[in-house]
C-alpha cells in the first residue's frame, strides 16, 4: 500500500503536443481516485506515466515519498489492468495469474514469500475463477477475461492498482456488475487505486475522489458530491451529471421583490447573496440542474419558498416511469450560442441544443405544447462567468466539507473491511 | 422444411434452385482449378519419381511408368559407386542449411523485433538494404566471392557457403518476422513489464512463445532457400569437403562413360525432396496456427 504524489507533471510529445499540463495531485494510501474527462484529455497518458510506460517530461512522481520518475515499470511495484486486458494468450488462466509471481521468484533466486499456488488459488477464489484455471484466455467470456486481468493484479501485493478504462469493452449489464465488484474488491484489499474512465457513472460511483481533466489540465479534484454540488467551473458543471446541467444566458435586474436574473425562459428571482455574485458582470451564465425543476402543482408549501414559479411551454416530454424529462426550448443570442457550442466541443459532446432539460415527478400531469407552471429551486442556482467559465457562486468551504466527509466515509469503510477480514481469518 | 417450401411461390422456388445450382457450379469450378494446378505442379515430381525406379536400359523407352521397377538407382547412390559423392554431399547440405537457417533465424528474430517495436534512426534503411541484398542477382556475386574466398581460405569450406547463404536467408527472415511481430499486441509486453519483467524477460516469456509459429514458418522458408541453392554450391566448392547435393548431382556419372546418370540423379533428387516434404507436414500446424487469438478483447 502506498500513497502517490504528482508534482507539476508535464507530458510533451516530440511533435510539441502537450498531453498533460502541470498536473499536481496527492493520492492517499488506500484511496480510490478516478481520472475522468472527454477523450484526448490526457487521462490515460497520466496513468501510463504513473506506471512508467510513458516518460515524464517534467515534474516529479513520488510513490510513498520516493521519487520514481526514472524507475522502470517493473521496479515501481504497481499493478495495471489494461483496457483490452492484455492477457497472455499462450498461458492458461492459472499461469496468467501466476505470471508476476513467477517473475518475482526468478528475480530473487527462488525465495518468494508464500507459495505461488496458494496465492493463485486465493485470488481465483476471490474472483470466482477456480473452475476456469486450466482454460486459455481465448475461451473465456469478456467478464471472465476481465477478472483474470484483475487476478493478475491482485496476487502481487502491489502498492497500487491502476485501471485503464477496464470496463469499456463490456456490455452495459456486465459493466454494472463488474463496477460493483471492483468497488468491493478495492475496499476489501484497501489498496490505493487510480482508475481512468470517460464514463461519469463509473467516476461517480467508484471514486473517493474524482479528478476532472480537460485538454491535459486538471480542472478539479474532489469527491463526487463536491463535483456535483460545487463545481469549480462551467466545464466540470457540464461534464458531471446526466442529463447535464442546463446553462442559460441571463442578466441581473433589480425587480420589485429583489433581484431577478432575466433569462430566455423568464425572470428568475434569486436570493440576495447569490445576486451579489453576479453584480457588475453584465451577461452571466446560470446553471440549473434538471432536478432543480418541478411541476409547481406538486411542490409542497415548505419547499415552495426556496424557489420561484415561472410559466413555460414544454416542447416535448419523456416519461421514464420513475420520473419524466420535460424539455423547454429557447432561442439563444449569438454570443451565448457560440459559448454553448464551444462548451459542447470541449466536453466532446454532440452539439448542445439550446434547450432546458427538467426532471419532473412521474406523477406530474403537465402536457407539452401548452403553458405550464414550473417551480425552480433558486437557492441552488449556479452563476458562471461567461468569459472565464468560473463558478461565481461556488462555496469552497461547503465543497471542502463534502470531500472531507467522503474521506471519513472511506476510512470507516476501510476499517470495516479490515474488521471483517480479521473476523474471517 | 417441407412446409416452408410449400409456402413459397413458384418463382421463389425457381430462384432457390438457381442459387443451389450456382453454388454447385462454383464448387465444381474450384475443384477443376485445384486439380489442374495440382497436376501441373506434381507432374514433374511424379516423372522424376518414376524415372528413379527405372533401370538404365529403360530410361529412353519413352514410357512414363517403369516396366519392372527396381531400386538399382537408389543402390547406386546409397551403397554403390556414387555413394561417396552423394552421402558426403547430403551431409554437407544438411549441415550447411541447418546452420545457415539457425543463424538467420536468431539474428532475424532480434532484428525484426527491434524493427517492429523500437523507433530508431535508420530503421527504414535496414529494411531497404536487406531487401536490396535479396534482390541482387546471385550470379553477379559469385565471381568476386570466388576470388575473395580463395584469398581468405574460405573456398570449399562450410563457412564459405554459410555466409553467402545468410545473404539469401536473412532478408526474407527479417521481413516475414517483422510483419509477424507487428501483429503481436504491444500491450502484452507492457503488461509483462508492469508485472515485473525486464525487457529481456518480457521478450523471452511473452513475445517469443507468441512468435513461435512465425519463427517456425520463417525457419522453414530459410531452410528451403539454403537447401535449394545451386549457384553458390557449385561455384564455391571443389571437393566433397563442402559440396552440397544440388551441386553434387552434376558430378554423377553413369556406370560407364556412355551411360547417362539420369536414373541416379532422379533417385538423389527424390531423396533430397523428402526432408522438405517432411518439414512441411510436421510443421503445418505451426505454420497455420494463429496463436494470438484471444490475447485482447474479442
Amino acid at each position: 500500500m502506498a500513497s502517490i504524489t504528482l508534482n507539476n507533471i508535464v507530458k510533451t510529445y516530440d511533435d510539441g503536443f502537450s498531453a498533460v499540463n502541470n498536473v499536481s495531485m496527492d493520492i492517499a494510501d488506500g484511496e480510490f481516485v478516478i481520472l475522468v474527462g472527454p477523450s484526448g484529455c490526457g487521462k490515460s497518458t497520466l496513468l501510463r506515466m504513473i506506471v512508467g510506460l510513458e516518460d515524464i517530461t517534467s515534474g516529479e512522481l513520488l510513490i510513498d515519498g520516493e521519487r520514481m520518475n526514472e524507475a522502470a515499470p517493473k521496479d515501481r511495484n504497481l499493478a495495471m489492468v489494461f483496457q483490452n486486458y492484455a492477457l497472455y494468450p499462450h498461458l492458461t488462466v492459472y499461469e496468467n495469474i501466476a505470471f508476476p509471481l513467477r517473475l518475482a521468484k526468478d528475480g530473487n533466486g527462488g525465495k518468494a514469500g508464500g507459495s505461488v499456488d496458494e496465492k493463485v488459488q486465493h485470488a481465483a477464489r476471490m474472483l470466482e475463477l477456480t473452475e476456469h484455471l486450466d482454460r486459455k484466455p481465448a475461451n473465456l467470456s469478456g467478464g471472465q477475461r476481465q477478472r483474470v486481468a484483475m487476478g493478475r493484479a491482485i496476487v502481487r501485493d502491489a502498492d497500487a492498482f491502476l485501471f485503464d478504462e477496464p470496463l469499456s469493452n463490456l456490455d452495459a449489464k456486465l459493466r454494472g456488475q463488474m463496477r460493483s465488484e471492483i468497488a468491493q474488491l478495492q475496499r476489501r484489499l484497501g489498496v490505493t487505486s487510480v482508475y481512468v474512465t470517460h464514463d461519469q457513472t463509473e467516476a461517480m460511483t467508484l471514486g473517493d475522489r474524482v479528478a476532472v481533466l480537460k485538454k491535459g489540465v486538471l480542472q478539479q479534484v474532489a469527491s463526487p458530491r463536491e463535483l456535483y454540488e460545487q463545481p469549480v467551473n462551467l466545464f466540470v458543471a457540464g461534464f458531471i451529471g446526466s442529463p447535464s446541467m442546463n446553462f442559460l444566458p441571463a442578466t441581473l435586474k433589480e425587480g420589485a421583490g429583489g433581484s431577478v436574473l432575466s433569462s430566455p425562459i423568464g425572470d428568475i428571482p434569486v436570493p440576495a447573496e447569490r445576486a451579489a455574485k453576479a453584480q457588475g458582470k453584465g451577461l452571466v451564465l446560470i446553471g440549473l440542474r434538471p432536478e432543480f425543476f418541478e411541476d409547481a402543482a406538486l411542490v409542497d408549501e415548505a419547499k415552495m419558498s426556496k424557489g420561484s414559479v415561472f410559466t413555460a411551454e414544454l416542447s416535448h416530454l419523456e416519461w421514464l416511469g420513475h420520473e419524466q424529462y420535460g424539455y423547454i426550448e429557447f432561442e439563444p443570442d449569438e454570443k451565448t450560442g457560440r459559448l454553448l457550442s464551444d462548451l459542447a466541443a470541449d466536453m466532446d459532446a454532440e452539439e448542445l441544443r439550446p434547450q432546458v432539460v427538467t426532471t419532473l415527478s412521474a406523477e406530474s400531469r403537465v402536457r407539452p405544447g401548452q403553458p405550464v407552471e414550473l417551480w425552480v429551486d433558486t437557492s441552488r442556482i449556479h452563476i458562471f462567468d461567461p468569459e472565464s467559465g468560473e463558478n461565481l457562486t461556488r462555496d469552497a468551504e461547503a465543497g471542502a466539507e463534502l470531500t472531507r466527509r467522503a474521506g471519513q466515509e472511506r476510512e470507516r469503510e476501510l476499517s470495516l473491511a479490515r474488521d471483517r477480514d480479521a473476523q474471517n481469518a | 422444411m417441407s412446409t416452408s417450401t410449400e409456402a413459397l411461390t413458384p418463382d421463389e422456388v425457381e430462384g432457390q434452385k438457381r442459387a443451389r445450382r450456382a453454388r454447385r457450379n462454383t464448387t465444381i469450378g474450384w475443384w477443376v482449378i485445384t486439380i489442374v494446378i495440382a497436376v501441373w505442379c506434381l507432374f514433374p515430381v511424379a516423372s522424376i519419381l518414376s524415372t528413379s525406379f527405372k533401370t538404365p536400359g529403360e530410361l529412353a523407352n519413352g514410357r512414363f511408368f517403369p516396366d519392372n521397377p527396381s531400386f538399382v538407382n537408389y543402390e547406386e547412390i546409397l551403397v554403390g559407386d556414387s555413394r561417396e559423392l552423394f552421402l558426403s554431399a547430403l551431409r554437407n547440405s544438411i549441415g550447411i542449411a541447418v546452420i545457415a537457417t539457425l543463424i538467420a533465424v536468431v539474428l532475424a528474430t532480434l532484428c525484426a523485433y527491434a524493427i517492429a517495436r523500437l523507433n530508431f534512426p535508420g530503421k527504414k534503411a535496414v529494411l531497404t538494404v536487406s531487401l536490396m541484398v535479396s534482390m541482387f542477382p546471385v550470379i553477379s556475386l559469385v565471381t568476386p566471392l570466388f576470388n575473395m574466398w580463395r584469398t581468405l581460405g574460405l573456398y570449399d569450406t562450410w563457412p564459405g557457403l554459410i555466409i553467402p547463404y545468410l545473404s539469401l536467408t536473412l532478408p526474407i527472415s527479417i521481413w516475414t518476422l517483422a510483419a509477424f511481430f507487428q501483429q503481436i499486441p504491444w500491450e502484452l509486453e507492457q503488461a509483462a513489464q508492469v508485472d515485473g519483467a525486464t525487457p529481456l524477460q518480457a521478450f523471452r516469456k511473452v513475445i517469443v512463445p507468441l512468435a513461435a509459429p512465425g519463427v517456425f514458418t520463417t525457419a522453414i522458408i530459410a531452410f528451403f532457400i539454403a537447401w535449394n541453392d545451386f549457384v553458390y554450391g557449385i561455384s564455391l566448392t571443389s571437393t566433397e569437403a563442402a559440396r552440397p547435393v544440388p551441386a553434387a548431382l552434376a558430378f554423377f556419372t553413369g556406370a560407364s562413360q556412355f551411360e547417362s546418370p539420369t536414373g541416379a540423379i532422379s533417385a538423389a533428387a527424390i531423396i533430397v525432396t523428402i526432408p522438405v516434404v517432411l518439414l512441411v507436414m510436421l510443421f503445418q500446424k505451426q505454420i497455420v496456427a494463429g496463436l494470438t487469438s484471444g490475447a485482447v478483447k474479442g
